[in-house]
């Protein structure tokens, strides 16, 4: 069985700059080794939320990883703030939420705070390099609204249901739904799967 | 409603470096966590005196509670790198648990201690396969019970 395709992809954090918060200082270095070990070089590490804001307004990063538990309420915060408050590009840095365990109370404002993922501990550097792909590969718009300012949240690119004719002129028809030349074989896929992958072609 | 598009940033800093074989920093990457090992071990066993000390220390019952859950949640992620990962997910098990005791303003002790007795009991390197299956199976038959899980009308 050949290596999954994350596993073969091109990759470097070198030329990244990273804002890594995590008020404890153990799974901050976790973190940091993992990132290290990606190729990351440029990383600037917080340890206090009003430092996390700081850096963050002070600076441009490409990637922002945070766990804001270990911050308390004031943790929460701080994503929905850089949303917000601080000028674009900034505000649209990618932010990768990195949490243990979120008390029942405070899922909502987690969910709806405004990161692009959120990834639970114990993490693998495997699936932290998973998540970084997935966000360099991250195509959806901001939206910013009275109650919710980040990436879009609709995943889907899903046409209407069946019966509507929609409103719009980009609303798509069920027909898009099949397949005009027909499904891939298995054998187009393995080879699709066992050829190496660029850059270019991951990103 | 405002829409914007901006310039994923990441992506253009991961095409400006070059590249890596990512089997290659996965493999940099562990070799990184495996230097910590030690670091995180001691940490662990640090925490895990913290949570044992915790149900007899003299502050309110919620006090005493937001504690245990605050070591446990800092606890996970320690175990997978110190060598031990059952132990984050007894961790990740009790600050459920702690969670819904919170929640419901319900101050029972007992799933709390016999979290951290199973803690304490899955930091043994020598505990058998079977023994680790039966205390996460009852690890979790307590996460059901008392958990945030089990509050009825919960978002």
């Amino acid at each position: 069985m050949s290596a999954p395709p994350t596993v073969r992809a091109l990759f470097n954090l070198q030329k990244t700059n990273i804002l890594l918060a995590d008020a404890d200082a153990m799974g901050q270095s976790i973190l940091g080794q993992i990132l290290a070990g990606f190729g990351a070089r440029n990383i600037v590490r917080c340890e206090e939320a009003s430092e996390v804001r700081r850096q963050l307004k002070a600076q441009a990063f490409d990637l922002v990883l945070i766990d804001p538990a270990g911050f308390g309420s004031e943790g929460y915060d701080i994503i929905p703030w850089l949303r917000r408050e601080v000028s674009p590009p900034r505000a649209h840095v990618a932010v990768l939420v990195v949490t243990g365990h979120t008390e029942q109370h405070r899922v909502g404002k987690l969910r709806d705070g405004g990161a692009n993922f959120i990834v639970s501990k114990p993490l693998s550097a495997a699936v932290m390099l998973e998540r970084l792909l997935w966000l360099s590969r991250e195509t959806r718009p901001f939206v910013e609204t009275s109650s919710y300012a980040g990436p879009d949240r609709r995943w889907h690119d899903a046409p209407l249901p069946a019966g509507l004719d929609g409103r719009r002129a980009k609303d798509r028809e069920i027909a898009m739904r099949i397949s005009a030349g027909g499904d891939m074989s298995q054998a187009d896929i393995d080879l699709i799967m066992t050829t190496p992958i660029s850059a270019a072609a991951v990103l | 409603m405002k829409i914007y598009y901006p310039k994923n940033t990441l992506s253009a800093a991961l095409k400006a470096a070059e590249p890596l074989m990512a089997q290659a920093a996965l493999g940099r990457a562990e070799t990184g966590l495996a230097a910590i090992r030690n670091q995180c071990l001691a940490q662990l066993d640090e925490l895990l005196a913290l949570l044992v000390a915790a149900p007899a220390e003299a502050q309110d019952q919620q006090a005493r509670l937001r504690k245990v859950y605050h070591v446990s949640r800092r606890i996970i992620g320690l175990g997978h790198v110190a060598g031990f990962p059952h132990i984050d997910l007894a961790a990740l098990n009790l600050c459920d648990v702690v969670d819904g005791l919170i929640t419901r303003n319900h101050y029972d002790w007992a799933p709390v201690e016999a979290h951290i007795d199973a803690m304490r009991l899955l930091r043994r390197p020598d505990l058998p396969e079977a023994a680790i299956t039966v205390l996460l199976e009852s690890l979790n038959e307590l996460r059901v019970r008392f958990g945030c899980a089990s509050i009825a009308g919960k978002t």
